[in-house]
């Protein structure tokens, strides 16, 4: 039996549940009461297409952030994104786009971060710009710190 | 400022330490013929021609504009004017005060906060101390305002760092009434109003033992590598502080003299050169690009120093010369070791060290 076609004309007018292929409303299997999908009614024209894992579509807003976590914070010793300096974060088609506060205006550390920022964010495969923007409104506070932060340094306590 | 220009700048301040050094080793009475001619204008190098360029080199690095440069810039003429004896580049202090002003205006204007009200005051109380020192003023007379500059930048960074750990409002409060407390002192004093040395000392040590008790150190010190070297030294310098602090409130300020001595050293040497020791392992790479990853051997010269600092005072107190000679020379030495074990930590670094890698909590 050949293998069923990737992109039938008109795949409602089959039923795809086994390989005698029948017209739809047929189902001389008499396994179903109704018609099994063709695949790419489900998931589209491309769903037979591989994705690549490292294609730039692949890269995620969450494998961004966690590579910044490795960028501390080097007086506190805590990374930015527990810190809550990290305000924004936005990838659109390889580029992507950092909105960054510290926690003064007269901390000279600022353009270290952006630069080591920058680099960790090309560092990942795929993504061909990096904009980071420095970002003074809202004011960073100590509510902005993750859980983890907090109790790293016994905020409170 | 390119990287080269801030490694200049740093290379200028280096050789103005250098100076500075000798010339105190002089004023100690070790004989360096090349240096004696400068002896009288040791404390005021430190101050202005290091101490005020690495904080105003701090500070325009953090506004990013070219023309906050300014400040460094004139702070190294101030220092190489007194190097020099140029007396034509002496006013370049008042317009490096002046500019350092400018900075701390135009972060302020980036976000309004209480920190930077207390760092603009420091900033204006040195530019008044400057005025009067360019005018003519003894060294003696400006030097108070000259601390309340350097108390107020520091505790402006530590109330700052302390919203990490969050301590009580009414303690924050305290720490800026505080701080401005002793600008309104030193400006008074400064002016001639009536003023008191004694009560300046009671709120010196107030504010030494509030960094003691909620700085962000007690928290680092906790972590391990750098945020624990620099707390160390944030929180020895402020039980310098407190010493320095009590020692004023018991003994005044005479115009000379060994408790005049102990009381600017424990403040400029114990508090002030403990955070530059303590800051350079992240303000060199943020503002030269000069890594400096963190060593244990760091802590050497910060123990020079906190000994040659206690054989000088004790030396001062107890009226024995020798005493007070060893603890200068040590002192020297901690900060001669400091280079050097900066540039032994460069070159023991694990090939592809990455600076931030060498510590971290989380």
């Amino acid at each position: 039996m050949a293998n069923p076609p990737t992109h039938p004309a008109h795949p409602e007018r089959v039923c795809w549940g086994c390989d005698q292929y029948c017209p739809a409303d047929d189902l001389t299997c008499g396994k179903d009461t109704v018609r099994t999908p063709h695949p790419v009614e489900l998931f589209g024209d491309d769903w037979n297409v591989p994705t690549e894992p490292d294609s730039p579509d692949a890269i995620t807003r969450s494998r961004a952030i966690e590579s910044l976590r490795s960028v501390l914070d080097p007086e506190v010793g805590i990374n930015i994104v527990d810190l809550g300096v990290l305000y924004e974060l936005s990838v659109a088609a390889g580029a992507i786009r950092v909105e960054l506060t510290l926690t003064s205006p007269a901390c000279p550390l600022g353009a270290q971060i952006q630069r080591e920022v920058r680099a960790r964010l090309l560092g990942l495969k795929g993504v061909e710009r990096v904009e980071v923007v420095e970002v003074w409104d809202p004011p960073w506070s100590a509510e902005r710190m993750s859980d983890a932060a907090r109790s790293a340094l016994g905020a409170g306590g | 400022m390119s990287k080269l220009g801030a490694r200049a700048a740093l290379a200028t301040v280096a050789a103005i330490a250098l100076v500075a050094v000798f010339a105190g080793l002089a004023r100690l009475g070790i004989p360096l013929s090349f240096a004696g001619a400068r002896a009288s204008v040791h404390g005021p190098l430190f101050v202005l021609g290091v101490f005020f360029t690495l904080i105003s080199l701090e500070r325009a690095v953090a506004l990013g504009a070219r023309l906050g440069y300014f400040a460094p810039v004139l702070g190294a003429c101030t220092g190489l004017s007194l190097v020099t004896g140029a007396a034509v580049l002496r006013p370049a202090a008042a317009l490096a005060a002046l500019a350092l002003v400018l900075v701390n205006a135009a972060l302020y204007r980036k976000q309004a906060s209480v920190h930077l009200v207390l760092m603009l005051v420091g900033s204006l109380s040195l530019l008044a101390a400057n005025v009067a020192w360019v005018s003519g003023a003894a060294v003696s007379d400006v030097v108070p305002s000259w601390l309340t500059f350097f108390v107020l930048t520091i505790v402006a960074e530590r109330v700052e760092l302390a919203r990490f750990v969050a301590p009580p409002r009414a303690a924050v409060r305290g720490l800026l009434l505080l701080g401005f407390s002793v600008a309104g002192l030193t400006l008074c004093g400064l002016l001639g109003l009536p003023s008191s040395e004694r009560a300046l000392g009671l709120l010196l040590a107030l504010i030494g033992l509030w960094l003691l008790r909620y700085d962000l150190g007690r928290r680092t010190v906790r972590q391990p590598g750098l945020p624990r070297y620099a707390a160390v030294c944030v929180l020895s310098g402020s039980a310098w502080l407190l010493f320095a602090g009590l020692l004023l409130a018991m003994l005044g300020l005479p115009a000379a003299g060994p408790s005049y001595d102990a009381i600017l050293h424990a403040v400029f040497v114990g508090f002030v050169l403990a955070m530059v020791f303590g800051h350079a392992p992240f303000i060199l790479p943020a503002v030269a690009r000069i890594a400096l990853p963190f060593h244990r051997v760091l802590y050497a010269p910060l123990f020079l120093l906190h000994a040659g600092l206690l054989a000088r005072c004790s030396g001062d107190l107890a009226l024995v010369p020798w005493l007070r000679q060893a603890g200068g020379l040590l002192n020297a030495l901690s900060l001669v070791t400091f280079i050097a074990c900066a540039i032994w930590a460069r070159r023991h670094a694990a090939p592809g060290h990455d600076p931030n890698h060498a510590f971290g909590a989380i």
